[in-house]
């Protein structure tokens, strides 16, 4: 399959699965308002690693525009994963094996091993995380709030994430 | 050109991700209600801070003119009391509401350079003749009075200040009716004495002393200053009296002049009669 329809088919997925399924679930009971299951890093995570970085940094602006269309909140998302890709080349040079990447490298359980990936997403998804619930609130007067925030839906993401690594399998 | 094709090839990442950011930005700012408000809060917060800055530093460059203002908008205030005073004195109110013109005039005047620790010590006025100031007006500042005129030119004047061993004026103590001459004698700053009043006068230390009318130079009660010490002068009729004075003639940056609209009359009768006594 053309590595190119691949992606995309994996994109429209995230897509419908984060907003026909997690947008849908509320998960607050009482005053614990603090879980947003946010998936669509996935897609970004999941680009081969020898891709340029220019193009990391416009598709994560254009899925973070897509999702904002669907969040009602123009820019935030966005904000938030522009910020990621940036961070994607320092986050995959601290954390680069001490043989190197490979030429085809993606970042798969395949090919790069649990432990690798668990780190690779964990910091990245933690970045895009509290990126994303500092600029929804605006204001460091909110600091705590963010914080929790930040740390209930990063592990509740990360799990799903992580899951949906098991069930699929993906091999590029 | 080639310069600008490396440096993009360096940093056009980073600029790449700084130009979503701010189109980013733009969006949440505008199209967000929530961050909208927070921004534009924190923007008004910060603007409001450099507004004030701004505008402390344009009033501190017009604290001059806003001084002449003041010192004017007091002279008015003054020149109404001082008249008041003087129709009130003589139970003619009525008049003075009905007045054209007022017997005294002031004159608000800058003072432009001052002696204060000399025995004959000087003020020089920043305004002359042109403005109306003429020989033998008296100056007063809002606490009291600073001396008289001794001569003008076009735009500055002199003034001989009580604080000056030629200066002589006629004051009185307040609702007492004894009249002398305050004189400057010791030469301690801001203290001078009163002469020729008698022994039998009943005065006490505190004594407000004002200025008496006896002259053109002054109105009457303009305060002066007060009695600080007094004592029977051995062998003579009268009191040695010290005044302290309300003014604090060496803070002081401006002044009135008083013309006394009427004194040509009485001033051709001083005059005569001192042809009088000569001839």
């Amino acid at each position: 399959m053309n590595i190119i329809l691949r992606h995309f088919l994996r994109l429209l997925l995230i897509f419908l699965f984060q907003f026909l399924l997690l947008k849908q679930i509320d998960l607050s009971f009482q005053n614990f308002n603090y879980i947003h299951i946010l998936v669509y890093p996935l897609f970004i995570l999941l680009l081969p690693l020898n891709l340029s970085k220019y193009l990391y940094l416009v598709l994560a602006f254009i899925v973070g525009l897509i999702v904002d269309i669907f969040y009602h909140s123009p820019g935030v998302h966005a904000a938030a994963l522009v910020l990621m890709a940036f961070v994607q080349p320092i986050i995959l040079k601290v954390i680069e094996p001490r043989e190197g990447y490979s030429k085809d490298s993606s970042p798969t359980m395949h090919k790069m091993g649990l432990s690798w990936l668990f780190i690779y997403t964990s910091l990245s998804l933690f970045i895009h995380h509290f990126v994303y619930f500092s600029i929804e609130a605006f204001s460091f007067i909110y600091f705590f709030e963010i914080i929790l925030r930040t740390i209930f839906s990063f592990i509740v993401s990360l799990i799903v994430i992580m899951l949906s690594h098991f069930i699929f399998r993906p091999k590029i | 050109m080639r310069n600008l094709l490396l440096f993009l090839a360096k940093y056009g990442h980073f600029l790449l991700f700084l130009f979503f950011e701010i189109i980013c930005f733009f969006l949440i700012v505008n199209f967000n209600s929530s961050q909208k408000d927070i921004w534009s809060h924190s923007l008004s917060l910060y603007t409001g801070n450099v507004k004030e800055r701004i505008s402390n530093a344009n009033n501190y460059l017009k604290l001059q003119e806003v001084n002449d203002s003041l010192h004017l908008e007091n002279s008015v205030l003054l020149q109404e009391i001082i008249n008041y005073k003087v129709y009130n004195k003589d139970n003619q109110y009525q008049n003075f509401e009905q007045a054209d013109s007022l017997p005294y005039r002031l004159i608000p005047s800058r003072i432009c350079d001052k002696t204060l620790h000399l025995r004959n010590n000087y003020f020089t006025l920043c305004k002359g003749q042109n403005h109306g100031i003429k020989k033998g007006m008296g100056v007063i500042s809002k606490n009291g009075i600073v001396g008289i005129i001794k001569s003008v030119s076009d735009n500055y004047s002199d003034v001989i200040l009580i604080l000056n061993t030629q200066s002589r004026i006629s004051v009185s103590i307040k609702n007492k009716n004894y009249f002398g001459n305050l004189v400057w004698r010791n030469n301690t700053f801001n203290k001078l004495n009163l002469e020729a009043i008698p022994k039998y006068a009943e005065i006490s230390i505190g004594d407000t002393i004002v200025t008496s009318g006896y002259s053109t130079s002054f109105p009457p009660d303009i305060q002066v200053g007060k009695i600080s010490a007094f004592e029977a002068s051995p062998g003579g009729g009268d009191y040695i009296i010290d005044v302290e004075l309300f003014n604090n003639i060496e803070t002081i940056s401006h002044s009135f002049v008083i013309d006394l609209q009427s004194n040509q009359e009485i001033d051709t009768l001083y005059s005569s009669d001192i042809k009088d006594q000569q001839l």
